[in-house]
């Protein structure tokens, strides 16, 4: 320490996760921005995911007019961004299989990724879909971090689970019944517990954001979304 | 039978979608509205440049070993470099051209501490806690210097 060391030439970095955990290493040998969006991940652009959900505004702010005020920090602005994002950036994370402490450290490491990237937005009418490959890379990088720890695969530990409040008889019927079918989505291949997690999700992702996220085409989703309930319901068969 | 298949499926769908119910909790809601905080256009970003995470070399000479993190911020203006034992949580930094400044570390939720750098823009502080974090960095002695890093995690 203590040396001087010429000012290196800065290179734009859009997206910087690796800042964010030392086990990935050298940061000077980053990914793809999320602006680009890879085929290891399956993304689509992200106006594509954007065009759905930025129609409509009648007295609100379009995503772009909400950045604007952002960048000059407005914060209603951005509790605006964050109320119509934020279920979807949960459900994506989620989607991953990860654990809901992850996810909720994946939402914010996407928020504060905002933050530091806020004047280097290439398409800020897309940013639902820069926010949503931010979401699905975090959730990724820590789904493999928790992949060192034992796998719980003990529908009895689920985390849905209240240990305290005893079910009236029909609602613990369905509550095991609920066990049950996470504990056999977990089980399903990942594109298929992806699909189903997304599909299914509170957030209602519409076709085309879910095209965006998962790299499926539009087109496709329906069968396959057949085809993995019905590998879903075979698997709970005797 | 169609009829049979469909409501079968159907109320198949409906167990999944029951069992995949996972709303975004609210505190996740908060705690990302509360980043709002966070908006900062007072200061210039500091970008992560370079960041290792090693063996200390002088683990052998001081006897004990502990994972150090060394990260390396830069601006056009400065450079700042970091070194952050990970077991100690202590952390040393330096900026570069030597700076003399004020330094606070900085959580989401808080301004955890505050420090000066010195004549040579050496800073120290210790307790840094995990999860992200940022450091704020103004120049006194009528330096115009106001920078703050990227959010890392160390």
């Amino acid at each position: 320490m203590g040396t001087t060391r010429p000012l290196a030439h800065l290179k734009p970095v859009p997206m910087n996760l690796e800042a964010l955990d030392g086990e990935t290493g050298d940061v000077s040998h980053r990914s793809t921005p999320p602006t680009q969006p890879t085929g290891a991940t399956g993304g689509r652009s992200d106006s594509e995911y954007a065009g759905g959900r930025n129609v409509g505004f009648v007295n609100g702010r379009s995503d772009g007019e909400l950045l604007v005020a952002i960048r000059q920090g407005d914060r209603r602005a951005w509790a605006e961004l964050v109320g119509r994002h934020g279920g979807r950036l949960w459900a994506i994370a989620r989607a991953q299989g990860i654990e809901r402490d992850q996810a909720a450290d994946a939402v914010q490491t996407t928020w504060l990724s905002l933050i530091d990237n806020l004047d280097m937005i290439r398409e800020p009418e897309a940013i639902g879909g820069w926010l949503a490959t931010v979401a699905k890379h975090e959730a990724i990088r820590l789904s493999k971090r928790a992949s060192k720890e034992p796998v719980r695969i003990d529908p009895a530990l689920d985390e849905h689970a209240d240990p305290v409040t005893p079910a009236p008889e029909a609602g613990l019927l369905l509550h095991e019944r609920a066990v049950e079918l996470r504990a056999a989505v977990a089980r399903l291949g990942a594109p298929c517990r992806e699909l189903l997690a997304l599909l299914f999700s509170d957030a209602e992702l519409s076709y085309a954001e879910i095209s965006a996220v998962t790299g499926m085409p539009v087109g496709s989703i329906g069968p396959t979304r057949r085809r993995c309930l019905e590998h879903l319901r075979r698997s709970l068969e005797p | 039978m169609t009829d049979d298949h469909s409501r079968h499926d159907e109320a198949f769908e409906t167990d999944v979608r029951r069992a995949l119910s996972d709303p975004i909790p609210t505190d996740v809601v908060s705690q990302s509205i509360a980043l709002g905080a966070l908006l900062d256009m007072d200061h210039a970003l500091a970008e992560l440049t370079h960041r290792s995470d090693s063996e200390d070399h002088l683990a052998g000479v001081r006897g004990d070993d502990q994972i150090v993190a060394t990260l390396t911020f830069e601006t056009k203006q400065l450079v700042v470099e970091v070194e952050i034992g990970k077991r100690s949580r202590e952390l040393t930094g330096q900026v570069l051209p030597p700076t003399r400044a004020t330094v606070r570390l900085e959580t989401p939720e808080q301004t955890v501490s505050r420090t000066t750098a010195d004549g040579q823009g050496v800073f120290r502080l210790a307790l840094v806690p995990s999860g992200p974090i940022s450091l704020v960095i103004e120049g006194t002695d009528g330096s115009t210097v106001s920078v703050r890093t990227r959010w890392v995690v160390v």
